[in-house]
């Protein structure tokens, strides 16, 4: 199994984008994309080549799952895992997004400092 | 020897740089609810800069904020999903949107530093919280709104 290196995090919200950007570098060692819209993300996913996204679901213009979608649709995307973040995660909402092909969902608000193990953990279950 | 901890000075810069933003987004906040009776269009605004803030504020340590946040998106949504917003309830909308920076200035009148990312508000007052379980939004709408109006 490769290890996990390069994240690409797609989030509007500058504050989360700056928060999830210094647990995940600082934290997890990663090495991350923050992209502030669904349109950015999906333009820099070739180059970036992510090997997990991490996904917010609401957002203006493109939304997650609209983004989702986009992202599907480029080939080097195949088999990359997309993890959802959202601050609204009931069960049918939860459900909803993995039946769109999300490998996880991360609830909003998130605690920094465990974020990179909870992304590490949807990884490991995305490679068993 | 003074030790640095990049990580912890990182974080508080973040923190400080959130608390500017938090500023500007209450009173934007404040301004949408003043507008409610416009339409669809500013409901929906508001709730989705709720359901952000409700996302970060928790994040950034301000958990009751988040909560108030959170409730008030679920109200706007009860609203919208209604197809037809009751100006009373709008106007209860209005008024606990408007109030969301009083929580934030009793928040920091009992907390003299910036609180660590990971701790949860004191506001003793604000951390009283009644779970309902209702299949009719409207009524569970509606006795949130007055569980919220005794404090809960």
């Amino acid at each position: 199994m490769t290890g996990l290196e390069r994240i690409m995090h797609i989030e509007d919200d500058p504050s989360i984008q700056e928060v999830a950007r210094v647990a995940l570098e600082v934290v997890g060692g990663f090495n991350v994309r923050s992209c502030a819209s669904g349109a950015e993300g999906v333009a820099g996913a070739e180059s970036f080549a992510p090997q997990l996204v991490l996904l917010d679901v609401m957002m203006p213009g493109m939304d997650g799952p609209q983004t989702l979608e986009k992202l599907r649709e480029l080939p080097c995307m195949d088999g990359v895992p997309v993890i959802f973040m959202t601050a609204k995660a009931q069960v049918q909402e939860v459900d909803a997004y993995r039946a769109l092909g999300a490998a996880g969902v991360i609830v909003k608000p998130f605690d920094p400092m465990t974020l990179p193990d909870q992304i590490r953990q949807i990884w490991e279950q995305q490679h068993d | 020897m003074t030790e640095t901890n990049p990580l912890g000075s990182q974080l508080a810069a973040l923190e400080a740089r959130f608390r500017q933003r938090l500023d500007e987004e209450l009173v934007t906040l404040a301004q949408l609810s003043e507008r409610l009776n416009d339409g669809p269009d500013t409901l929906r605004e508001l709730r989705d800069r709720l359901h952000k803030l409700a996302g970060s504020a928790g994040t950034f340590g301000y958990a009751a904020l988040g909560d108030r946040c959170r409730t008030l998106e679920e109200q706007a949504q009860a609203e919208l999903d209604s197809g037809a917003a009751k100006p009373d309830v709008l106007a209860s909308l209005a008024s606990a949107t408007g109030q969301l920076h009083t929580l934030l200035q009793r928040s920091d009148a009992e907390s003299t530093s910036p609180q660590p990312l990971d701790a949860l508000s004191n506001l003793d007052s604000e951390n009283r919280h009644i779970g309902l379980l209702i299949a009719d939004r409207a009524l569970g709408s509606q006795m949130g709104q007055t569980l919220d109006s005794f404090g809960y």
